[in-house]
C-alpha cells in the first residue's frame, strides 16, 4: 500500500493546522475550525427559526384570501420548536447529578459549529403501556456526525430524559444508522452511553434492536476505531455494545457497567454489594479491566476522547494523522538520563514511564488501562510526529511481571494496533511469568499465548528495545525478533537468558557444593546475562547507547514507513481466519 | 609538584573544557607561556616571578577529596585546573552521584550512613592510601574541622588541605578562641565572665558595659530566661523575671550579663595564610540571611560597611590568624550592629566555607586553588593591596526542602535539572576588562551567572545528607544589577521532581522584599518579614496578566484556538478571558471574570502589549520556559504541563514565576459554561492515615491502638536528614492501627498511624 511521508511539511506558524493531511484521509487536508470562539449548536427549531412567528395567521388568512403560514408549520410547529431541545428543568436533574445533558456533552466533544444531527424527528412506535401518549421525537438518543480537531466523526448521545434513555427498536435503529455511516465514510464512531437499559414496554423489539446494534460493532471492528464513553448506567445486555468497542470510557462516581444489578445479585448469591463497587468506574478500570480510561467528570472525559481520537486514523485504510513535534524537541534529541535510569542493582526497581516519557514526542503518552495491570504500560504516543503504540513491562510494578492481565491487556493493544496500522513500540524489562496456582489454574498459558499470539500475528512496523531484562518464554513473547519483530535494540545493561544465573545453575549442576555453583553462577553470569551473546548470534540488531533511543528509533520508523505489509501477508499461507486461544 | 608542565597541562585542560576561550588561549601561546596563566588570575605575577619553584617544598600530585556533592566538584575543578588527579569518595548511595563520575578515580568507602562513610575516617584513610593521594581536600562539614583526621593523615605522611592542627583545635573550642580573639585584640563582646547573684551586681556590671544589656540565663536557650535592657530600672526588672524564669524552666538560677546588640547582622571575613607567617584578609561576606540558623542568602560586600570599618575587621581577623598560627583559608565570624557598624568576634571557622564563590567573584581569586597552593608550602602569591573589591555578588543556597511547611527537608528524583543561562539579559559589561577572564575562570558564564551543582536530571536527593541541590551565584556590576540577575536566575532555574520540594520561591521572596533590598537587614529578617511563616508570593496584577497570557499563548500555539478562559487556582480560584490580539505580535487581553465566569459589565480590557514568546521544552518534554518580554521588562516563565497530550481541550499547567507557583486550567469559553455542573473532587475526604512526609526512621511513636488521640497531638517523631520530625494527628479519634514500629525505617508516604 502506497503510504505519503511529507513529514514536516508545515511552516513553523504558532496557529496553523497542525495535522498531516494524509493521502487517505477522506476528508481531505485537515482544516482546522477557526469558529471555536462562537458557539454555534444547530438543531432543527435553530433550522426553521427563519419563519416569522405570525400571531394573526388564521385570521388574516381569512380576511385576506392569502396563505400565510406555510402549511408544514401550521401542523408541526409545536413539533419542530420542541425538537433538540432540553428542557431547562430536565436539565437541571441532570446537572444535579453531575452530569451534563446528551446534546452538551456533544457541545464539549465536537468541535463547535460542527454538528450535524439526522433522525432528530425519529419517535419510537410502541403503543402499549401508555407510550402512545410519550413520543419524544429523537427518541432518546442523538445522533449525526460532526469534527473532532477538524477530523470527521460520527457519534451519538444517549438522552437520559427522554424516557431513561431506554433502547427501543427506533432507538437501536437510529445508532444502526450511524454505524452504518461510519463504515461506509470510514470516519470513527463515538457512543455516549447514558441509558436506563431496554425500554421494557417494546419487550422483544428492544432486544432485537440490541442485537442489531451488536452485529454492527462487530461488523464495524477493525474497520473503524469504536470508541464507547459510559457517561450514567450502562446495564444488563446494554453492556455488550460498549464491552466490543475499541476502547471505553468511565466518569468516576456517575457511571456504572454491570451484566446484573445489585439486587439481583442480593437475591441469588445473598452478596451484599454497592452500584459503585459492583461496576462502579474504579472497579472496571482497575479491577475487571472492562474500561481503559478513567476521568472525574464528564468534561473530563470527553477531552479525553478528543485526545484519543487525535492518535488514531480514521479508518483501517487510512495512515494515523501527524501533529508537527514542537521545533524545541526534534527527533534527533539525545537525552543522557536514559543512560543512568537503569539502577546498577539488577533487582531495583525504576519506573517505565520515565523512559517512555524521555523516547517520545515532548513527553506525551495517551495511557491506555492507567490503572489496570499496572505492570505492563500501554498506550498512544507520537515519535517525529507519528503516532506510535507503546508497550512496555514497568519494573516499579510486580517487577515488571506478566501475569494474566499483563498478557490480555497488552495482546488487546497490540491488535488494535496491527488493525489500524500503527507501529509498535516495545520496551522490555521482564523477568518472566508470575508463578503460582492462581496464576496457573486462573490459565496463564493461554492468556499469555494471546500476547504471544498477537505480537507473532503482527504485521505493522515492530521496533523492540531490551532495557534490562528478557528471561525466557517472556523474552519469547515480548516482540522477539522471532516473532516478526522488525528492529531489536537492546541497552548495554540488557541481560537476555533463560533464567536467572542462580535458578540455572541450581539446575544445570545439581551436585555441586555451594562454593563450585558459585563459580559456576559468575561463569553464567558473565556468558548470558549481557546482551552480548544475543547480539553476537543476531537476535538483537545491535547495542545501542540508551541517549540514543529516541534518535534510533525515529530513524528506523521513517525507514519502516514503506514496509509492505501485504508481502509479509502473503508469507503467511492462507485461511480464513486464525485461530487465536481466547 | 606544581611546576610549568602542569601549567602547560592546565591549558589543554581549558581548551577541552572551555572551547570558547581556546582562541584566548592560543593568542596567548604564541607570545609566551608565562602569560597562559593570566587565567587562572591573580597567579600570574607568582609563576613568572623566581621563587614560584623554591618555595614549593612539598610534592602534591594527586588529591583526594573526601566530601560529596557540589563542593566535592568545586575542589576537584581546582585540582584539575592545577593539573592534580583527583580521587573522589562516595558511599552507596552516591554510585550514581555526579563527584563520583568527575573525579579521575572513585572509591566506595561504606554504606549510607555518613558515620559509616564521609565520617569514616579509617575507611577514608585507606582510600587515599590505596590510590595513592598525597593530600586530602575535606570540603566543608563532615571532617573539615576534624583534628582527628587531620592527625591520622599527617601520620600517615599525606597532606590535610586545610588549616594545621593546632589551629583546629584552638578555633575549635569556643571559649579557648574567645580566649585567643581577646589576647590578639579582636573585639568581642563585653560580658561579665561569672555569675550575677544580686540587683545591685547586676547594675554595677551593666554600667561597666554600657546598656544596652543582655540578660540571659547561663543554663538558657531557645529564648527562656532572656532580656534585653536599655537603662537601670529595666534591668533590675529584667534581672528578677530572668531569675524566676531560669529558676523555673531550668532548674538554675545563674545569670550571665553582655552587652546586647542592636539591630545584629552576621558578617565575616574571610582570610588566606601561608606557612610562612603571611596573612591577607579578604572583603567581608554578608550572611544575615538566616532561617534555624542557617544561612540561605549571602552577598559580598555588605551594604553596611565602609572601608574603615572593613580595614579593622579584616586587620583584627589577620591579627587573630597571626596570634594562633594559622595556615590555610579560614573564615573569621562577627556580629556587627547595624546601628554603629560596631563588631565582635563570634568564631572562627577552619575550613573553606559554602559561600566563598562570593568572595571570589568580587575579588577574582580563586580560594580553593589557592588552598591547594598553601598545602604545597608555597609562599602566599598575593599582597593585601592586590585584593580589591570589583562589583557585587549574591549567593542563594538552593536547598531540597519546603519553604511552606517550615523549611522540612524534601527528597525525590530529580526529574528536570536546568540551570539558569540568564541569555535574556544583558551580559557582563565590558568595562570590567581583565575581571571578564577572571571571572570567566571561575566558573561565571559570560551573563554573570555561576551554578555549583551536585545534581543532575535522574538522580535522587538521599536521605542521608544535607539536602544541599545547588549555590546559585550571581556577578554584578553593582548591588542592583547582581540583584536583577538573581532575580531572573532564580525564576529561570528549573528543578522538578514528582515530590521534590525546594527554596527556590523562597529566594526569590527574599530577592524581591523591600527590606532586603534596602540592604537594611539583621539576622532576624526571616522571622520579621515573614512572622508566620512563608505562604508562596502573591503576584502583581501585571505579574499575573502575564503569566496568564503566556500559558494562553502555548495553548493558542498547540491546540489552534484563538481565546480561552484561564482559570487560575492560586489562594482563591480567579478566571479570565484571554484573546489572542494578532497572529504576528503576540498581545493578550486578559479580561478578569466574575464567580459566575461571566464578563462583568464594566469590564475593560487590558493589553499586556509587545509581550515576544520564546519556547523551549526540556527534559521529559513536560517544561517548557517562556521568555516574555513587557513593556521593556525581561523575564522567564516556567509552564509544566500537566495533562497527557498538548491538544487537550481541557489542559491544566502549572506555572511557575517571579516565586509564586500556581496551577491553571485553560479552556474554551463554550466549556468553561458548563463546568459548574461538574463534581468537585472535594479535598474534604482527607485521608484519617497519618503517612510519612518523607523517607525516614521512626525514632519513637507515642501512641497504641485505641488510645484516643486529638487533633494535633504528637503521635511519632520521624528522624530524616538529621533532624527530627514530630508528626501530628490530623484529626481528633481512636487510633485504629499502629502500621510501624520504633527504628523502623520508613519510605515516603508509607502509613504510620490510622486514626477513626
Amino acid at each position: 500500500m502506497l503510504r505519503a511521508q511529507n513529514l514536516f511539511h508545515n511552516t513553523l506558524q504558532v496557529c496553523v493546522d497542525s495535522f498531516r493531511a494524509s493521502l487517505f484521509t477522506r476528508s481531505g487536508p485537515i482544516i482546522r475550525s477557526h469558529l471555536h470562539d462562537a458557539c454555534f449548536f444547530t438543531s432543527s427549531s435553530f433550522f426553521f427559526s427563519q419563519e416569522p412567528n405570525i400571531v394573526n395567521a388564521a385570521q388574516a388568512e381569512k380576511e385576506y384570501g392569502v396563505k400565510l403560514k406555510s402549511k408544514f408549520l401550521e401542523k408541526y410547529q409545536d413539533v419542530v420548536e420542541n425538537t433538540g431541545v432540553t428542557d431547562p428543568k430536565l436539565a437541571a436533574r441532570q446537572h444535579e447529578r453531575g452530569k451534563l445533558t446528551a446534546r452538551e456533552r456533544l457541545q464539549v466533544l465536537l468541535d463547535p459549529g460542527t454538528f450535524r444531527e439526522y433522525d432528530s424527528l425519529v419517535t419510537h412506535r410502541c403503543d402499549l403501556f401508555g407510550m402512545q401518549n410519550n413520543r419524544i421525537p429523537g427518541d432518546g438518543v442523538v445522533t449525526g456526525h460532526g469534527k473532532i480537531n477538524g477530523r470527521d466523526v460520527c457519534v451519538f448521545a444517549q438522552d437520559f430524559l427522554v424516557v431513561g434513555g431506554t433502547l427501543s427498536q427506533t432507538h437501536a435503529q437510529k445508532i444502526c444508522k450511524v454505524l452504518d455511516r461510519a463504515v461506509d465514510a470510514g470516519v470513527p464512531v463515538i457512543g455516549l452511553n447514558d441509558s436506563g437499559g431496554a425500554r421494557i414496554q417494546e419487550g422483544v423489539d428492544a432486544l432485537a434492536g440490541y442485537a442489531e446494534v451488536f452485529k454492527r460493532n462487530v461488523l464495524t471492528s477493525g474497520v473503524v476505531p469504536q470508541i464507547s464513553v459510559i457517561m450514567g448506567p450502562c446495564a444488563g445486555g446494554a453492556v455488550y455494545s460498549p464491552a466490543l468497542t475499541d476502547f471505553v470510557f468511565m466518569v468516576n462516581e456517575t457511571s456504572h457497567m454491570f451484566l446484573t444489578g445489585p439486587d439481583v445479585v442480593r437475591s441469588v448469591t445473598q452478596e451484599q454489594v454497592t452500584q459503585e463497587e459492583l461496576g462502579g468506574a474504579a472497579v472496571h478500570t482497575s479491577r475487571s479491566g472492562v474500561a481503559h480510561v478513567l476521568s472525574n467528570n464528564d468534561i473530563e472525559a470527553l477531552s479525553q476522547v478528543r485526545t484519543l481520537i487525535s492518535y488514531l486514523p480514521s479508518s483501517w485504510r487510512d495512515m494515523a494523522p501527524t501533529l508537527r513535534p514542537v521545533e524545541t524537541d526534534p527527533p534527533t534529541r539525545e537525552d543522557s538520563f536514559l543512560n543512568r535510569i537503569v539502577p546498577a542493582d539488577p533487582n531495583s526497581p525504576y519506573d517505565m514511564h520515565q523512559v517512555i516519557y524521555r523516547t517520545v514526542d515532548s513527553g506525551e503518552f495517551f495511557e491506555i488501562h492507567k490503572h489496570f495491570a499496572p505492570n505492563i504500560l500501554v498506550g498512544f504516543s507520537r515519535m517525529n510526529g507519528q503516532t506510535v503504540g507503546i508497550v512496555g513491562n514497568n519494573p516499579a510494578s510486580l517487577a515488571g511481571v506478566l501475569d494474566i492481565n499483563a498478557s490480555v491487556k497488552a495482546a488487546r493493544f497490540v491488535r488494535f494496533c496491527d488493525a489500524f496500522s500503527i507501529p509498535i513500540i516495545t520496551f522490555v524489562d521482564v523477568p518472566g511469568f508470575l508463578p503460582g496456582t492462581p496464576q496457573e489454574y486462573g490459565g496463564i498459558i493461554r492468556h499469555g499465548a494471546k500476547l504471544l499470539y498477537a505480537y507473532a500475528e503482527a504485521t505493522v512496523p515492530k521496533i523492540t528495545i531490551i532495557t534490562r531484562k528478557a528471561y525466557g518464554g517472556a523474552y519469547c513473547v515480548m516482540s522477539s525478533k522471532q516473532l516478526r519483530g522488525d528492529i531489536n535494540y537492546a541497552w548495554p545493561s540488557a541481560e537476555v537468558a533463560v533464567m536467572g544465573a542462580k535458578g540455572a545453575v541450581g539446575i544445570i549442576f545439581r551436585g555441586l557444593t555451594e562454593e563450585e555453583k558459585e563459580r559456576q553462577v559468575e561463569d553464567y553470569e558473565r556468558e548470558f546475562l549481557s546482551p552480548m551473546v544475543s547480539a553476537r548470534r543476531g537476535y538483537v540488531d545491535e547495542i545501542i547507547q540508551p541517549s540514543t533511543t529516541r534518535r534510533r528509533i525515529c530513524e528506523d520508523l521513517v525507514l519502516l514507513a514503506n514496509k509492505d505489509e501485504s508481502t509479509v501477508r502473503e508469507a503467511t499461507p492462507q485461511k480464513k481466519h486464525g485461530n487465536i486461544p481466547l | 609538584m606544581l611546576r610549568f608542565e602542569h601549567i602547560r597541562h592546565l591549558s589543554t585542560i581549558h581548551v577541552l573544557e572551555r572551547s570558547k576561550l581556546s582562541c584566548k588561549l592560543e593568542k596567548y601561546a604564541e607570545n609566551a607561556v608565562g602569560k597562559v596563566p593570566v587565567l587562572i588570575g591573580s597567579f600570574t605575577r607568582h609563576f613568572t616571578s623566581k621563587s614560584f619553584t623554591n618555595v614549593s617544598k612539598r610534592n602534591i600530585s594527586k588529591v583526594l577529596v573526601a566530601n560529596r556533592g557540589e563542593i566535592a566538584i568545586r575542589i576537584m575543578r581546582a585540582a584539575k585546573q592545577l593539573g592534580l588527579r583527583t580521587v573522589a569518595v562516595f558511599s552507596t548511595a552516591d554510585r550514581n552521584a555526579v563527584h563520583t563520575r568527575f573525579a579521575d578515580q572513585a572509591v566506595c568507602i561504606g554504606p549510607p550512613p555518613s558515620t559509616q562513610s564521609y565520617l569514616n575516617i579509617h575507611s577514608i584513610l585507606k582510600a587515599a592510601k590505596e590510590t595513592g593521594a598525597d593530600a586530602v581536600h575535606p570540603g566543608y562539614g563532615f571532617l573539615s574541622e576534624h583534628v582527628d583526621f587531620a592527625e591520622a593523615l599527617e601520620k600517615e605522611g599525606i597532606k590535610f588541605v586545610g588549616p594545621n592542627t593546632k589551629a583546629i583545635r584552638a578555633m575549635g573550642d569556643k571559649i579557648e578562641s574567645k580566649r585567643i580573639a581577646k589576647k590578639a585584640g579582636v573585639y568581642i563582646i563585653d560580658g561579665y565572665i561569672g555569675e550575677i547573684n544580686s540587683d545591685r551586681q547586676a547594675s554595677e556590671v551593666a554600667k561597666e558595659i554600657g546598656f544596652p544589656v543582655m540578660v540571659k540565663a547561663s543554663a538558657g536557650g531557645g529564648g527562656k530566661g532572656m532580656r534585653v535592657a536599655s537603662n537601670e530600672k529595666e534591668l533590675i526588672e529584667a534581672f528578677r523575671i530572668c531569675k524566676s524564669e531560669a529558676e523555673s524552666a531550668f532548674g538554675d538560677s545563674r545569670l550571665l550579663i553582655e552587652k546586647y546588640i542592636v539591630k545584629p547582622r552576621h558578617i565575616e571575613i574571610q582570610i588566606l595564610a601561608d606557612e610562612h607567617g603571611n596573612v591577607v584578609y579578604f572583603p567581608e561576606r554578608e550572611c544575615s540571611v538566616q532561617r534555624r540558623n542557617q544561612k540561605v542568602i549571602e552577598e559580598a560586600p555588605s551594604p553596611l560597611l565602609d572601608p574603615i570599618t572593613r580595614q579593622k575587621m579584616g586587620e583584627q581577623a589577620v591579627a587573630l590568624a597571626k596570634e594562633v598560627g594559622y595556615t590555610s583559608a579560614g573564615t573569621v565570624e562577627y556580629l556587627v550592629s547595624g546601628l554603629d557598624k560596631s563588631f565582635h568576634f563570634l568564631e572562627m571557622n577552619t575550613r573553606l566555607q559554602v559561600e566563598h564563590p562570593i568572595t571570589e567573584a568580587i575579588t577574582g581569586i580563586d580560594l580553593a586553588q589557592s588552598m591547594f597552593r598553601i598545602a604545597a608550602g608555597e609562599r602566599l602569591h598575593i599582597k593585601q593591596e592586590d585584593i580589591s573589591i570589583v562589583g557585587s555578588a549574591i549567593e542563594c543556597r538552593i536547598y531540597a526542602e519546603n519553604p511552606y511547611n517550615n523549611f522540612l527537608p524534601s527528597v525525590g528524583n530529580i526529574r528536570c535539572y536546568k540551570e539558569p543561562k540568564l541569555e535574556h539579559l544583558k551580559p557582563l559589561s565590558p568595562s570590567l576588562g581583565n575581571r571578564l577572564e577572571r571571572l570567566e575562570h571561575l566558573n561565571f558564564n559570560s551573563h554573570g551567572v555561576r551554578v555549583d551543582a551536585g545534581v543532575e536530571e535522574g538522580l535522587d536527593i538521599p536521605i542521608f545528607y544535607d539536602p544541599l541541590i545547588s549555590k546559585l551565584v550571581t556577578f554584578g556590576e553593582d548591588r542592583t544589577v547582581a540583584l536583577h540577575r538573581m532575580a531572573n536566575a532564580l525564576d529561570e532555574y528549573v528543578i522538578d521532581g514528582d515530590r521534590l520540594v525546594h527554596n527556590v520561591p523562597f529566594c526569590r521572596a527574599v530577592i524581591s522584599n523591600p527590606k532586603f533590598i534596602s540592604g537594611d537587614i539583621t539576622t532576624n529578617l526571616i522571622k520579621e518579614e515573614w512572622p508566620d511563616g512563608f505562604h508562596g508570593v502573591s503576584l502583581s496584577k501585571d505579574q499575573s496578566y502575564q503569566a496568564m497570557s503566556a500559558t494562553a499563548m502555548l495553548y493558542f500555539r498547540d491546540t489552534g484556538y484563538t481565546s480561552t478562559i484561564v482559570k487560575v487556582d492560586n489562594h482563591q480560584e480567579q478566571q479570565f478571558l484571554v484573546r489572542r490580539v494578532n497572529n504576528n505580535t503576540l498581545g493578550f487581553q486578559p479580561i478578569p471574570l466574575d464567580w459566575n465566569g461571566a464578563v462583568p459589565k464594566n469590564a475593560t480590557e487590558e493589553l499586556v502589549s509587545n509581550s515576544y514568546f520564546k519556547t523551549s521544552i526540556l527534559g521529559g518534554g513536560r517544561i517548557e520556559l517562556i521568555n516574555i518580554e513587557t513593556n521593556n521588562n525581561l523575564g522567564v516563565i516556567q509552564v509544566k504541563r500537566l495533562g497527557n497530550s498538548r491538544l487537550d481541550l481541557v489542559a491544566s499547567y502549572t506555572v511557575t514565576c517571579f516565586g509564586a507557583k500556581f496551577d491553571v486550567c485553560l479552556r474554551p469559553a463554550y466549556v468553561a459554561v458548563l463546568e459548574k455542573f461538574m463534581k468537585r473532587t472535594d479535598a474534604a475526604s482527607q485521608s484519617k492515615i497519618l503517612k510519612a512526609p518523607m523517607p525516614g526512621t521512626v525514632r519513637s511513636i507515642n501512641v497504641k491502638e485505641k488510645d484516643s488521640v486529638s487533633e494535633g497531638q504528637e503521635v511519632a517523631v520521624l528522624e530524616a536528614m538529621k533532624m527530627q520530625n514530630v508528626l501530628r494527628a490530623p484529626s481528633s479519634g481512636i487510633v485504629k492501627r499502629v502500621f510501624c514500629s520504633q527504628g523502623e525505617i520508613l519510605s515516603l508516604d508509607q502509613p504510620l498511624v490510622e486514626i477513626e
